[in-house]
């Protein structure tokens, strides 16, 4: 199954707009969309605004592909569950997001195995007419790097 | 043993911390977000539910801040650690004035400069920590790893 999400705090309709509208002609094809607080509701695919934690969880067991806006929660569930993901970043000028984080973001992961960077909507549709053909992220970064684990440890140590 | 209050929103900000639990399990470790039912399915019992709010909801950031100043009191914590966002400041600032020591980890997400509750955090925090070396020297905080 395809996952569409915006994460959990706004809505990001040119996003959702372009999967559906690329659904639309495509048939077998499952797609779910979690839309975000007050998102638009695509046309042809199924979708809820918010997902609770246990309804994310047994949707994200069924996902093979993640679609998703350039945020962090999406990387690391992508990471996390080995499944490859496309971002599309959230834009500031299109009152998206309160800043334009996101493209910084996206610039970062870019190149990252199994995270496909989508800068608009046509590079969106490219990608998702390769879908069969991207790779799964590598598994490995599933806790945080040993740097940063043993300087929390230290911290809290010498409190 | 060491007491500490892990605190991150709901959303990324937790996912991270959770990238972080293992550092945390050998503490007297209370977890607190702000979405019912997220802590579980990390095995974490008894987490602190605290109402979520950004910079732009004044009404909701007066709740968090009384829910969130007796969660501390009760707790009185020696360490206080978050990944973000308001709930995470605002738990340094109390933190701070109940003589915890407190650490900011910026959420990785800020790849190009600090996220604004981490220049605040520069001030209230005992630590930042931007995940990014390059964001770190040009802001003038410290480097450590990521969490990715």
């Amino acid at each position: 199954m395809i996952f569409v999400t915006t994460g959990t705090q706004f809505p990001f309709n040119r996003l959702v707009n372009t999967v559906d509208a690329w659904s639309s002609s495509l048939e077998n094809v499952q797609v779910f969309a979690q839309t975000g607080p007050e998102g638009e509701a695509p046309k042809h695919i199924e979708s809820q605004a918010l997902l609770a934690p246990d309804e994310y969880e047994s949707v994200i067991s069924k996902t093979t592909h993640l679609i998703a806006h350039a945020g962090i929660g999406s990387i690391i569930t992508a990471i996390e569950h080995n499944i490859p993901a496309i971002l599309m970043p959230r834009k500031y000028t299109l009152g998206e997001h309160r800043n334009d984080h996101q493209m910084a973001t996206a610039e970062k992961f870019k190149g990252r195995r199994g995270i496909y960077i989508a800068m608009d909507e046509a590079e969106l549709t490219s990608l998702l007419n390769k879908l069969d053909s991207l790779e799964k992220p590598n598994p490995e970064g599933s806790s945080a790097s040993p740097e940063l684990l043993s300087f929390v440890k230290d911290f809290i140590e010498k409190a | 043993m060491k007491k500490v209050l892990a605190i991150a929103s709901g959303g990324g900000h937790w996912k991270q911390l959770m990238q972080l639990k293992p550092a945390f399990d050998n503490y007297d470790v209370t977890y607190a977000t702000t979405i019912t039912g997220l802590a579980e399915k990390s095995d974490i019992q008894n987490a602190i539910i605290v109402p979520d709010a950004n910079r732009n909801e004044k009404f909701k950031i007066i709740q968090l801040f009384f829910s969130l100043f007796w969660q501390l009191l009760k707790i009185r914590p020696d360490v206080v650690v978050t990944t973000g966002a308001a709930p995470g400041l605002l738990a340094i600032l109390f933190g701070r004035i109940l003589f915890a020591k407190t650490l900011w980890i910026d959420s990785v997400a800020n790849a190009a400069e600090l996220s604004m509750a981490g220049r605040l955090s520069k001030k209230l925090a005992h630590q930042t920590l931007s995940q990014w070396p390059e964001v770190a020297a040009s802001e003038g905080v410290d480097y450590a790893g990521s969490v990715l």
